[in-house]
Formats: C-alpha cells, structure tokens, sequence
C-alpha cells in the first residue's frame, strides 16, 4: 500500500482487517485485491425504520461481509466482498418519494475505492445482483412508505474514475479522471400466470420475483439489458512514477454507484429500494 | 489562509513589482530560502520552508513575473489528457505569491474541473515546496488542501533536474510555438529517463516540456507535458474562505452527477 497515498479510511480499515483481502479471482486467477467497498443499497433494512436512516453510516463506511453470490457461472463464490450499508439519507417520506434517478444528491450515491497494493496492477469492477427482491419492495404511495411489489425493473449506474495525481511544476494536484460508465440492468424475473418470465405488469404485487442476471432482449420492452458491465483497467497503461520527476500518477480507482428500481410508470425516478452489490477486485 | 478580497492591490503591487525589477532576471535564480508569510498555517508548513532547499532547476522567482501571468499545458498519460492552466494570480503585500493550477480532462471525460492554490514566500519560484494549499471544486467551496496531497512518495519535481543534469541549449516546438529552451535530462539506473524543456520567459514555471520515458519505452507508459498557449491576465479563482480539508467531501464533489453515460428510463 506505500505506492498509493489516496487511501480512504475505509481502505484503511481493509488493511487491517484480513478479510478485507479477496481469496479467490476469477478464472482461477489468485486474486489478492484489496477490496475497499461493495455496495449494498438496501432500503429495505433503511427503512424498517426510517426515521433512523439518517443514523446509518456514511456510505463511505465499509463493512466486511464474505459473500458468496450468485454471479453467472459461480465466478464469485469465493470472492470475498465488502457490503455497504448504504444510507440514503432520505430525511423524511416526502423527500425518499420522488428521487431521481441520476441525482446529483451525494446521499444518493455509493462509492467503492480501490487502492491497488502495487504500482501497473490491474482492475476489475462488476457490479451485480445477487439476491432476490423476495416478497416486495418499499415504494412511495400518497406520500405514505408502503410494502409492495410493483417496480418491474431495476436500474444500476456507475461510473469508475482514475485517480490521478498530475505534476505542474509547482506541486501535484489530485483529479479524477473517468475511464467507463454504464448505466443498465436487468429486468426482474417471477412467476406469472403459472410461468417464470419476466414481470411485465405492475398487476401482480406480491408476486415473488428477482432480478435476474440473464439477458432480456426480447419484447417491447427488452432494451433493459444485464450486463456485467466488467471493467479492467489494463496494467499496461498504469504509468509509472520514476526518476523521482515523474507527470503522472495513478493513484486510485474510484467507482461511484447508484441503483434502485421502480415501475413501468415510474420512469426517471427510484421508487424501491433493493440491494445492489458491486464487486472491485484486483487480477494479479 | 488569507483571502484574496482585493486582490487588484495585489495585481497592482505585481505589476509595479515587475516593472521595477525587471522580467526574468537571472539574479532572480538563484535559490534562496522561502520565508513564512502570513499565509502559512501549519507548522508543517513552516518546516517544510525552513528546510534546505536541494539544488534545483534554474527557475525564476514568482516575485520577479508579472501577477496575471499564465500558461496552459496539456499533458498525456496513460490515454488519458489532462488540461493544465498555471497562473500567478495574486502577490500579497508582504510578497507572496499565489500560483493557481486549474486541472480540466481532455476530451471523452467528465470529472468536475478542480483549482489548486499553491502559496510561495517572497522568494519561492518553481520548484520550492509552497508554504500552503487550497483546493476548489467547480462549483463548491474551497478548503485546505494538505500539502503532500498527490505527491507521490520520493517525487521531487523541477528539483530532480538540478543544474548537474543541464543537457545544452535546443530549440524545441510544442503548440504554443518554438523556444529556445535550456535542456535538462535526468536518467534512472534502469534506463528510465526524463527531460525537461525550460525556458524563463515561459511564466510562472518556465516549463515548455516534461518528458518521462519509462525504461521499457513503452509509450503507454509514458507520460508528457506541453505548452499549448500562455498569457496575462489571471485572476484568481479561489476567492471565498477555506473551509477544513475534508477528502471524503471534497471525493463526492469531484464525481458527482457523474453516475451512467445516458439518462435512465
């Protein structure tokens, strides 16, 4: 970790936790990343009592959780994550109503830092679902928070930014530099009139139903597509920092999150609250 | 921190400064000790001006350029292009300078555009370890900046090239036009090299170019940083109070509003 100043505490904390070191990897692959965060938004826990969300930790904090999800093909059994109790920070009914989607509320946004622990190492960021929504979601109706089921869709966003430090010939400045984005996610999977397909009606509240990984390209509305959104950040572009009068410094790699879900009529705005999880995890 | 309210005093006093003095000198160069100034406000701070200065590049003294001037560099890493714009924008009374650095990505990025203050004592020039740092968000307040804030560990800067490292004369074209630049070249033990391009009428850094070439050659492990135009005329940009450092704010308003390349539906 000498090579990088920009830890976070929360990376901090990593260090000093041993289960903060990823045990498995990909492919095979020994992974031995040092995951600062995975995001976990879960309203649903927020909101068993929600005059106490503000309460929650800030969602800088991490908490080391060892997970074993349900990423296609088992690929993450044996990575261990971390899950953040993700506070919204919605001080009131009125304003947890209507957010939407894209903020610029910080509150509504998750960050997951990593510190790679040497320099030209590479990384990989997944966000994934890896839990069924089970039996509904907290929505937003009249201005009362109630139990339901009837958000057919989930939206994730995130966008991964380098952390740089430039030289100017007077002293170094820290910046962050986007390097990939994306913004989809799937559809929620249940069954309906006797079949497990995807929900296409908000008719069916308690119907039990997941967010799945699979693909859904198909049908009218089929543009809500899973994708692993994987992104590797390769090793060879990571510039090193020499002579002792170097430009550049990668220093970093921030991944800023957001997701949530709701309705075919509720376009544009989170209206239930799910848990998301995104994994960051080193290659080498 | 001081503010920077009435700074046109500052202006006049730089110009005034500059005028008298006269642009660049070579006296100017020579390495002196940085005083405190009433803008330093941490004891790191003045221990880091107190401690002796290693041999550095043959720059100028801020105290001897004219306040307003500026220069923009774009610099190359990693596929990645950053924008620089480095400006003296204000001389306090008690002959301080304040060097502004606005960082901006080049094309195909969006992280929110940041303004660094870095503050010299009467004699700092390029190269020195500025006296105090101040950060600024577009659009957010500015705070305190640590001052080993992105510094990586063992980096020394302009002061890697030292007058031992001076290559010769070259005359070398970047954008912003051909300069007759003096040449300084620093190599590693493993054949990594770095060359800076200086030239002292180039204000406030006297930097053309700063080539780093890893020892592979690789470009995409190199990086690079070029003049791409200078003028006058700065202002600062920092102008409200600092409030205390905080990376976790200042973190959330570097990325924020960034989530997703496309609206969601």
């Amino acid at each position: 970790m000498n090579d990088f100043r920009h830890t976070h505490g929360a990376m901090k904390r990593a260090e000093k936790d041993p289960e903060g070191v990823v045990r498995g990897g990909i492919g095979g692959v020994k992974a031995r990343w040092y995951v600062a965060g995975v995001l976990a938004i879960s309203g649903v826990a927020l909101w068993a009592s929600p005059g106490r969300a503000q309460m929650q930790r800030s969602v800088f904090e991490t908490l080391p959780v060892p997970g074993q999800s349900s990423f296609p093909n088992g690929r993450w059994q044996n990575v261990w994550y971390y899950r953040v109790g993700f506070d919204y920070l919605y001080r009131s009914f009125e304003n947890y109503a209507r957010v939407p989607e894209q903020s610029d509320n910080p509150d509504n946004v998750a960050y997951v830092i990593l510190a790679p622990t040497a320099p030209n190492s590479a990384a990989v960021i997944t966000p994934f679902w890896d839990f069924p929504i089970g039996a509904g979601s907290y929505q937003v109706r009249n201005g009362q928070m109630v139990w339901t089921d009837n958000c057919s869709h989930a939206h994730f966003g995130y966008s991964a930014f380098r952390g740089v430090a430039v030289y100017n010939g007077v002293s170094w400045s820290s910046t962050y530099y986007l390097i990939a984005s994306e913004g989809r996610i799937g559809r929620r999977y249940g069954w309906v009139n006797g079949k497990y397909q995807p929900v296409r009606s908000e008719s069916n509240p308690q119907a039990p139903c997941h967010v799945t990984s699979d693909p859904d390209t198909t049908g009218a509305l089929g543009q809500y597509i899973w994708k692993n959104s994987v992104t590797t950040l390769n090793p060879a572009t990571f510039p090193k920092v020499q002579n002792g009068a170097s430009i550049f410094d990668v220093q970093t790699v921030t991944v800023a999150m957001q997701g949530a879900t709701h309705g075919f009529g509720g376009c544009g705005y989170f209206q239930c609250f799910p848990k998301v999880s995104v994994g960051a995890y080193r290659t080498k | 921190m001081k503010s920077v309210r009435g700074s046109w005093k500052g202006s006049l006093f730089g110009v005034a400064s500059g005028l008298l003095t006269g642009l660049p000198c070579l006296a100017c160069s020579q390495r002196e000790t940085p005083s405190v100034s009433k803008a330093t406000t941490s004891a790191s701070a003045i221990a880091s001006a107190r401690r002796p200065a290693p041999p550095g590049p043959e720059t100028v003294s801020f105290h001897s350029m004219p306040v307003g001037s500026w220069s923009e560099y774009e610099t190359r890493a990693a596929g990645m292009s950053l924008r620089q714009v480095v400006a003296l924008v204000e001389r306090a009374k008690d002959g301080s300078s304040f060097i502004e650095t606005s960082v901006r990505d080049g094309a195909g990025s969006r992280s929110r555009p940041v303004v660094t203050r870095d503050v010299f004592g009467p004699t700092g020039r390029a190269g020195d370890a500025p006296l105090a740092r101040a950060v600024q968000v577009e659009g957010h307040d500015p705070m305190n900046y640590p001052l080993t804030e992105g510094q990586p560990a063992g980096e020394q800067g302009l002061n890697a090239f030292g007058p031992q490292t001076f290559a010769g004369s070259e005359r070398i074209s970047v954008p912003a036009g051909t300069f007759d630049a003096r040449k300084y070249v620093v190599r590693s033990a493993d054949g990594a090299a770095s060359t800076l391009w200086l030239d002292q009428n180039v204000f406030p850094t006297g930097i053309v170019k700063l080539l780093s070439v890893s020892a592979s050659g690789d470009p995409a492990e190199s990086s690079v940083m070029e003049l791409v135009q200078k003028g006058d005329g700065a202002v600062p940009k920092i102008v409200k109070p600092l409030l205390t450092w905080n990376p976790d704010a200042h973190r959330r308003q570097m990325m924020s509003g960034l989530i997703g390349p496309e609206p969601l539906e």
